[in-house]
């Protein structure tokens, strides 16, 4: 069944997009990310103009982190404070993303920074997980306890003037840092329309040593309003978000979030970090071979304004 | 009295138009292609017929129809990629302005077997003389140029290639696209009086004012030409959206946040009970 796309201006096969979402949802349910990385390549792959994609999908992530941040609410798994700290940074990241985003597609050369930046940035992440995960299951196979937090050892962030005290996550640390990586991953988001939980996650955890119980609820809650922000920032700088293609993004995500997040729980975490880690690595090779094998067509043909 | 100023009228009129050549009588099955949420691409069919009168002189060949259809102008970019650093990049550029978004020829048979290359330049029929300006008759494509990707091959990759590469590229990608077509074929001439043409719009058709022209040639001279507008429009629920989020980016902004919100806690909602 096809529909007629309001703002893309073209029309889509509604089970097809219903499919990539349902099955994104389902990794995303599965893992606890987003998967922001995984449906805005799919749709760039499948048709759909790279602004109208990577602004549909920050709409897509506000509804799959909504479910979410409430689920983990309800446990008493957010960290308020300090996803609002995370926000400062996020919301300047997020309007210096766009900001440069426009002026990226003016110049032609959106996609390659989107394709090079999907690539580094899924390379090195994945690689980093990949060889984490493979220890903490090779430890685990040993019948060695295996310890994300380890009190004890403070790395020099701790170090940083402007000392905050985060009660839920049990923390007394420097708000640079933490406003510096929401700043980040609002910029990386914006431009690529993720919401940078497969980013965040991990550097809550590694950098500012945040207990597990709240790292997924606070970075959900961060991303929500992140990406709710870029989305309104994208509809008027661009004015790609494309309502019809969100809509059915976010029925399917939902739905094949519920089936994720029940596989999830059939896995161990350090299972399920090494099977993340080699999707993500897999989805970045695919972005460098199509940097690097000759394109079928060399030229290409687009309006003025991108 | 008043006889006489009718006679002298007429008189009057005919010096004016001193051979009546034929007109063209055209319609539509359609004036407007209406978008909805459904709209996976549509057609038009254009007729209508030659009218002659006493004073038309007689052709030695039968007539030839071709009916353009031309979208809303717009300005476009080609880009050829290269190889820097070894990734494959846009390097190269050229601007196409005011060319438009949306060109269909359709014809009884060839156009370049209806009319001389040059007369087809000056009048823009056909996607191989749309771009060519009138000034300097390019008769590029007529005399069947085969070497578009061999000229490719061979060039130098640290000069910037020749402009009518480009032009070349932007024609083939709008064909591919189906954006611009070319059917000779698509129009019919029946009895030598009528005629009729099938124009048919993709799902991604530009939105805005086509131009439809009707072109009636014999033996290679132009006879008469007819101009008549079409409208592509969005219109009910995706007209709404549309507009919406080009006059008022806030409330659309903040309506896809609230939809966003509501799906989640829906889907939190729905399946925490099972």
């Amino acid at each position: 069944m096809q529909i007629y796309l309001p703002i893309a201006e073209l029309a889509v096969n509604v089970f097809l997009i219903l499919g990539m979402g349902g099955a994104v949802g389902f990794v995303s349910g599965l893992f606890g990310v987003g998967g922001g990385f995984l449906l805005t390549p799919l749709l760039i792959f499948s048709g759909i103009p790279p602004s109208v994609a990577v602004a549909t999908v920050t709409s897509q992530v506000v509804a799959s982190s909504t479910s979410g941040v409430l689920s983990y609410w309800r446990k008493g798994g957010v960290d308020f404070k300090l996803a609002g700290v995370l926000l400062c940074g996020g919301i300047i990241g997020s309007s210096l993303g766009v900001w440069l985003f426009s002026i990226l597609r003016s110049l032609g050369q959106l996609d390659l920074i989107i394709s090079v930046s999907y690539m580094v940035l899924l390379g090195a992440i994945g690689s980093m997980m990949l060889i984490e995960s493979a220890r903490a299951v090779w430890r685990g196979a040993r019948g060695g306890s295996v310890s994300l937090r380890q009190p004890g050892r403070h790395g020099w962030i701790h170090g940083l003037p402007f000392r905050v005290g985060f009660k839920k996550s049990r923390l007394y640390i420097s708000v640079i840092p933490v406003v510096l990586l929401g700043l980040a991953i609002g910029f990386i988001g914006a431009i690529l329309g993720i919401g940078g939980g497969f980013i965040m996650v991990p550097a809550l955890i590694y950098l500012l040593r945040v207990p597990g119980n709240v790292v997924i609820g606070t970075s959900l809650l961060q991303i929500l309003v992140t990406m709710a922000v870029a989305t309104m920032l994208h509809a008027f700088t661009t004015g790609s978000v494309d309502v019809i293609l969100g809509l059915i993004l976010m029925v399917g995500g939902v739905l094949g979030a519920q089936f994720g997040a029940s596989a999830g729980q059939k896995l161990k975490g350090e299972q399920l970090r090494l099977l993340l880690a080699l999707l993500i690595l897999a989805v970045g090779v695919r972005f460098l071979v199509d940097l690097a094998i000759e394109p079928t067509d060399l030229f290409s043909v687009a309006g003025l304004g991108g | 009295m008043i006889g006489w100023l009718r006679l002298a009228a007429l008189a009057l009129f005919l010096a004016a138009v001193p051979a009546r050549a034929e007109t063209l009588l055209v319609t539509m099955s359609e004036r407007t292609v209406d978008i909805t949420s459904n709209f996976t691409g549509s057609s038009i069919t254009v007729f209508g017929a030659v009218r002659r009168d006493a004073s038309t002189v007689p052709r030695a060949s039968d007539y030839d129809v071709v009916v353009t259809v031309t979208g809303p102008r717009a300005d476009r970019v080609t880009r050829l990629k290269d190889r820097v650093a070894g990734i494959w990049i846009n390097r190269h550029a050229e601007a196409f302005e005011d060319v438009p978004t949306a060109y269909t020829v359709l014809s009884n048979r060839p156009i370049e077997d209806i009319a001389h290359p040059a007369l087809l330049t000056r009048f823009q029929i056909g996607i191989d003389y749309l771009l060519a300006s009138s000034d300097e008759p390019n008769t590029a494509g007529a005399d069947g140029d085969t070497g578009e990707a061999e000229t490719l091959d061979d060039m130098d990759t640290s000069e910037r290639p020749a402009d009518h590469v480009f032009e070349r590229a932007f024609l083939r990608l709008q064909r591919e696209s189906g954006q611009y077509q070319e059917d000779p074929e698509g129009g019919a001439v029946i009895d030598n009086t009528l005629f009729r043409a099938r124009a048919t719009f993709p799902a991604d058709v530009p939105l805005g004012n086509f131009e439809v022209r009707v072109f009636l040639f014999s033996g290679g001279a132009l006879l008469a030409e007819e101009q008549v507008g079409i409208v592509v429009r969005k219109t009910g629920f995706e007209q709404f959206v549309f507009r919406l989020s080009q006059t008022d980016p806030f409330i659309y902004g903040a309506l896809v946040i609230l939809l966003a919100a509501f799906t989640g806690w829906l889907g939190g909602v729905v399946f925490r009970r099972s």
